[in-house]
């Protein structure tokens, strides 16, 4: 395509589809790479992410960490950890660099508390980031908690199975996390004001 | 009569009559008396209408009776019996024909105490020297607390607000001396006193009934003529000593400040309880949303003047036929904020599902704790800082009411070697630790779990390929949990990465101890 003569681009009437992106806030992710492909170069605060995961162990918190670390450090707000599958390892947490005094663990016994819990800690104010483990999801429930999320400028970062990939969500960015014959790889399924992309052979997440 | 009044002085000097002055040597002196006293008023909340207070405020006709058998006569009647024509002294028999579905209630010293004391304890605010020895009667020494409550106007609006909200009648006298105060309520006499000088003369007009003294002796006081306190003062006081007593004489110096009047302080309960009793049935655990609130105002209010705060309270509902329930709740951190503790119970009244109707409500604090109180700075440079930390307490209030205490937690590292004791969960204990250099995995399984071995290779979700290690640790020897193991990074076939050991001791076993997440 032919592109704008420069004289229109420059007019103060003119809308640029980019720049509902680049005003939403984001945190670096921590990785150059991955930045340059997300809208507004880095993870979306006051909104939903969601990774699809098969199976845990293959970096998908290493993927988060540096963002959560710099999170931790910047305000005095809390970054609360709902219902892991196992014990986020405290000296693993500090070595990344993350304040364990803003660190936060809540493991409810039923599963219908878990949502209760992560829209509490949305809205509160008091929660820079929730993180949370759930298998199950609908429309409406995530909805209201990317509600909670935008209300307090709060990051909700949720882990699902990879059967959610073929549901619809409302969160601002979705992405895949994958092991494939070439490393590990992160698929961008939706980001809000972006496009979807493909990140093959991460070797930073690998360790 | 007359004729003994000639030949001796009178009781005690009238001042209009500007007599001798009355003989003091009698009174005692106390030898730490400072040459000017100190001035003091006493407020005196007298609460006429108590006997039938205490069984609640509702309009339905309704007495309260005393004496037994046949002897029982009507007490109090409420308004609704008054206009019906029921009046104070009445026999039962007599209220009953002229209202028969009244409700007549004994009348209850018990519940009167413990009503008294619970306004005491609500008064409390007020001063520091609280006397209730009557019955019906409160005193508070306000001198000292005029200047904090803006004056006796305010003051004594201040105290009917208190009372007047949970809907008791009072009168309200002020005196230089308890006694005084005392009778002057009784009397309904509400212009204050407040110099020692004028009481002979304003306390002349009191009744002798108001006096508390016993029936027979102001019969015998009326068959002389004696119907006040003036004409009590103006009897001599040797023939009034050798006739009623010592006793009397001492009560009357007392109310007029010439001889002390020591009081014994009301000391307020150690914690707070109170009940509210309904005349009607709450079906639905939502619906006592209202009750609780006024029961933690109350509390607050408890709380806030004494400088107070509680780690604990308890709700108990009753039910009618059923055993009660009990919602105890702890608090995250200390409190005194009635909202605070409210909002917490509204999470647990949403999800309580009542076993019956509930007819009373009832609180009770746990050991009130000195209150902290952290003051915000003064310059709020950092926006982005929530001015206080209030909210985020609340809100780990609120998780762990509905979650428990164990499932909300924050976590610190230990300085020990052994991966599973190097981190605990729970505040620091004030040590500093740094952070292990070497890798650990961020995810850390609670109990490791014991892999497969196939074809002598371990196995989790495929065989394990090991990447790096070993990374000996050995440690624990002094105590009952040593462990001696080799540890591993090794990767299953898919692609995920654990930390695995072998033990170095006994069968040798494989472990999966942690994921690297």
């Amino acid at each position: 395509m032919k592109p704008l003569p420069q004289a229109i681009l420059d007019q103060a009437g003119l809308w640029h589809a980019r720049n509902g992106a680049q005003r939403v806030a984001t945190i670096a992710t921590g990785y150059p790479e991955l930045d340059r492909q997300l809208p507004g170069g880095g993870w979306p605060l006051g909104a939903l992410t969601e990774l699809i995961v098969g199976q845990y162990g293959i970096g998908e918190l290493r993927l988060f960490l540096p963002a959560l670390s710099a999170l931790s450090r910047r305000h005095d707000r809390r970054l609360m950890w709902i219902a892991p599958p196992h014990e986020p390892y405290a000296p693993a947490l500090a070595a990344a660099g993350l304040d364990l005094s803003r660190h936060l663990v809540v493991r409810p016994e039923q599963s219908r508390d878990v949502l209760w819990a992560a829209e509490q800690g949305l809205r509160s104010g008091y929660c820079a980031a929730v993180l949370l483990w759930t298998e199950r999801l609908s429309d409406r429930e995530a909805r209201r908690l990317q509600l909670a999320a935008e209300s307090s400028a709060a990051w909700g970062l949720i882990f699902r199975p990879p059967a959610a990939a073929r549901e619809h969500s409302p969160a601002a960015l979705r992405l895949h996390m994958s092991v494939g014959s070439s490393g590990r790889r992160l698929q961008i399924l939706k980001a809000r004001g972006g496009q979807p992309a493909v990140l093959d052979g991460l070797h930073w997440l690998a360790h | 009569m007359s004729r003994l009044q000639e030949k001796s002085l009178p009781l005690f000097s009238i001042p209009d009559e500007q007599s001798l002055k009355p003989a003091c040597d009698a009174a005692p002196v106390s030898p730490f008396a400072s040459p000017v006293p100190r001035p003091v008023l006493w407020l005196a909340v007298h609460l006429p209408r108590l006997g039938l207070e205490v069984f609640g405020h509702n309009d339905g006709p309704l007495i309260v009776v005393t004496g037994q058998g046949a002897a029982r006569r009507v007490w109090i009647p409420n308004d609704t019996c008054m206009a019906a024509g029921i009046r104070p002294g009445m026999s039962l028999n007599a209220a009953f024909a002229l209202l028969p579905d009244l409700r007549a209630a004994e009348r209850s010293p018990l519940r009167e105490q413990q009503t008294l004391e619970k306004i005491a304890t609500r008064l409390g605010r007020f001063s520091p020297r609280i006397s209730c020895d009557a019955a019906d009667m409160v005193l508070l020494e306000v001198q000292g607390s005029l200047r904090l409550f803006g004056g006796l106007e305010r003051l004594c609006g201040a105290v009917r607000d208190v009372l007047s909200e949970s809907g008791y009648t009072m009168q309200l006298a002020l005196a230089p001396t308890p006694l005084a105060a005392a009778w002057l309520a009784r009397a309904g006499e509400e212009k204050p006193v407040l110099e020692t000088e004028q009481l002979p003369g304003r306390l002349g007009g009191v009744p002798l009934s108001c006096l508390d003294w016993p029936e027979q002796l102001q019969g015998t006081l009326a068959g002389m003529g004696i119907y006040t306190l003036s004409d009590c003062l103006r009897l001599p006081r040797d023939g009034f000593a050798r006739r009623f007593g010592q006793q009397r004489l001492d009560i009357l110096d007392r109310a007029l400040g010439r001889q002390a009047d020591p009081r014994q302080a009301f000391t307020p309960p150690a914690y707070f309880e109170d009940t509210l009793d309904f005349d009607f049935e709450v079906h639905t655990a939502s619906a006592l949303t209202p009750w609780v609130s006024c029961l933690l105002s109350r509390l607050q209010a408890f709380l806030l003047p004494r400088q107070l705060a509680v780690e604990r309270v308890s709700f108990e509902l009753a039910h009618n036929g059923h055993s009660s329930t009990r919602l105890p709740l702890g608090l995250a951190s200390p409190s005194c904020d009635g909202a605070y503790i409210g909002g917490l119970m509204a999470v647990i009244l949403e999800r309580l599902v009542l076993p019956a109707p509930v007819n009373a409500l009832h609180l009770r604090s746990g050991i009130p704790l000195p209150l902290r109180q952290d003051s915000a700075g003064l310059f709020d440079t950092d926006s982005d800082q929530p001015a206080d930390q209030h909210g985020l307490r609340e809100l780990l209030g609120r998780l762990r009411v509905r979650l428990g205490d164990a499932a909300v937690y924050d976590t610190n590292l230990v300085a020990e070697h052994r991966p599973e004791a190097a981190w605990r969960r729970g505040r620091a204990d004030g040590d500093v630790v740094a952070p292990v250099s070497v890798m650990r995995p961020t995810w850390m399984l609670d109990v490791p779990r014991a892999l497969e071995i196939v074809r002598e290779r371990p196995w989790y979700r495929g065989f394990l390929r090991i990447e790096s290690g070993p990374e000996r640790i050995e440690t624990g020897w002094w105590d009952d949990a040593p462990v001696s193991r080799d540890y591993y990074i090794a990767a299953n076939p898919d692609g995920a990465r654990f930390w695995i050991y072998r033990e170095r001791r006994k069968a040798a076993r494989w472990f999966l101890h942690g994921v690297f997440g």
